[in-house]
């Protein structure tokens, strides 16, 4: 008999147990990351990461309470792409090079697009609440997930 | 305190029998837990090739495999559901883009719980926009949180309300140590930011508290 939990294996299956009831893993999370794999990048079309300043050394000295912008730049054999991450926490700002009219779409990872556009001189403005996003210029690249 | 949280839910004060319930035998699940978790390890190296070639069910197993250790890491810290579940997204989004980089599968469990504390530690410095050294202060379950639950087993109810009356890093350790896939003490160490020597003798100084803070419940005490 068990019951009585004086055995510490019994104790931590009961709090497991316990736990997957009363913390359980919302549907709408496991639909998300099942959704993965029809999202994945896995054409040439998948930037790598360049620059960072969040990854700057100086990065833990320069910012302040307010927030200050992030700059990430992406590229691949077709571009490249400047993001900055506004220090409001929504806005992002963006350019491409070369320049040109380019379609762009913001996804998020609960497979939300949002169509933004871009000036003739490859530059783009957006907002979004989301944390976690990727942005794709429309058959020419495509970052990697971006958490804010 | 047990007879006290009953109470604010309009529960039965008076425990019938506590060993009077619809829950597998506890023991029978220790088992199950650690052969699938064994059962688990060796499959992963073909649900990864699988995964790879775009076979969304080997994918989708992969997730449900691993989401346990995930969803429990992402509960030990302190943070709004919203950003709980994205983080969860966010974690299998980038398990799968370095899907082809893993070369040891048995590590996926490790992968993707450290992952995940990295995706909540950025969401964190950024809602914070604070220094990027800053970490994630741990959740803090206190007594009540729980209690609203559709937990109708007495037991599991009991040893809740007691696992709420432990302080954060007990709370914290705790909940890793239930994770399934099973974490090593040297993971949880590094998830936690404690020395690998001290998990084991910690992890025992709680099991500890919590059966002691079980104590009057499991004496049938409660009336």
């Amino acid at each position: 008999m068990n019951d009585d939990l004086t055995n510490d294996r019994d104790l931590v299956a009961a709090l497991g147990h316990g736990l997957d009831h009363v913390e359980p893993l919302p549907a709408r999370a496991l639909a998300a990351a099942y959704g993965a794999i029809e999202l994945a990048n896995v054409d040439a079309e998948l930037a790598g990461l360049v620059y960072d300043s969040l990854l700057e050394p100086a990065a833990a000295l320069t910012r302040g309470d307010e927030g200050e912008t992030r700059i990430i730049t992406f590229a691949n054999d077709h571009l490249s792409l400047d993001v900055a991450l506004l220090g409001d926490g929504t806005t992002i700002v963006g350019e491409i090079d070369p320049a040109d009219a380019y379609e762009v779409e913001l996804e998020t990872v609960t497979n939300e697009r949002v169509t933004i556009l871009v000036d003739q001189f490859g530059r783009f403005r957006a907002t979004t609440d989301a944390t976690s996003f990727r942005l794709r210029v429309l058959g020419h690249l495509v970052t990697p997930w971006i958490t804010r | 305190m047990l007879r006290h949280s009953d109470q604010r839910v309009g529960r039965k004060t008076h425990l019938v029998n506590p060993r009077r319930t619809d829950r597998p035998h506890i023991d029978e699940r220790t088992e199950m837990a650690v052969q699938e978790t064994e059962r688990w390890l060796e499959e992963f190296p073909d649900l990864v090739r699988r995964a790879l070639d775009r076979d969304e069910s080997a994918w989708r197993t992969l997730v449900d495999r691993l989401s346990g250790v995930v969803w429990k890491v992402l509960n030990t810290y302190e943070m709004s559901a919203t950003d709980r579940e994205e983080a969860f997204a966010s974690t299998f989004f980038r398990l799968y883009e370095k899907l082809a980089a893993i070369h040891e599968p048995r590590a996926l469990p490790k992968w993707v719980a450290t992952t995940a504390r990295n995706e909540a530690n950025a969401m964190y410095r950024s809602r914070k926009r604070t220094v990027p050294t800053e970490e994630l202060p741990l959740r803090e379950i206190i007594p009540g949180d729980h209690d609203r639950s559709m937990l109708d087993d007495e037991l599991l109810r009991a040893v809740l309300i007691a696992f709420a009356k432990l302080p954060p890093k007990a709370q914290a350790l705790l909940r890793l140590v239930t994770a399934v896939p099973a974490l090593s003490y040297d993971e949880i160490g590094d998830l936690l930011g404690i020395p690998h020597g001290s998990i084991g003798p910690m992890r025992q100084r709680y099991l500890d508290r919590l059966r002691s803070l079980l104590h009057p419940y499991l004496c049938g005490g409660m009336t």
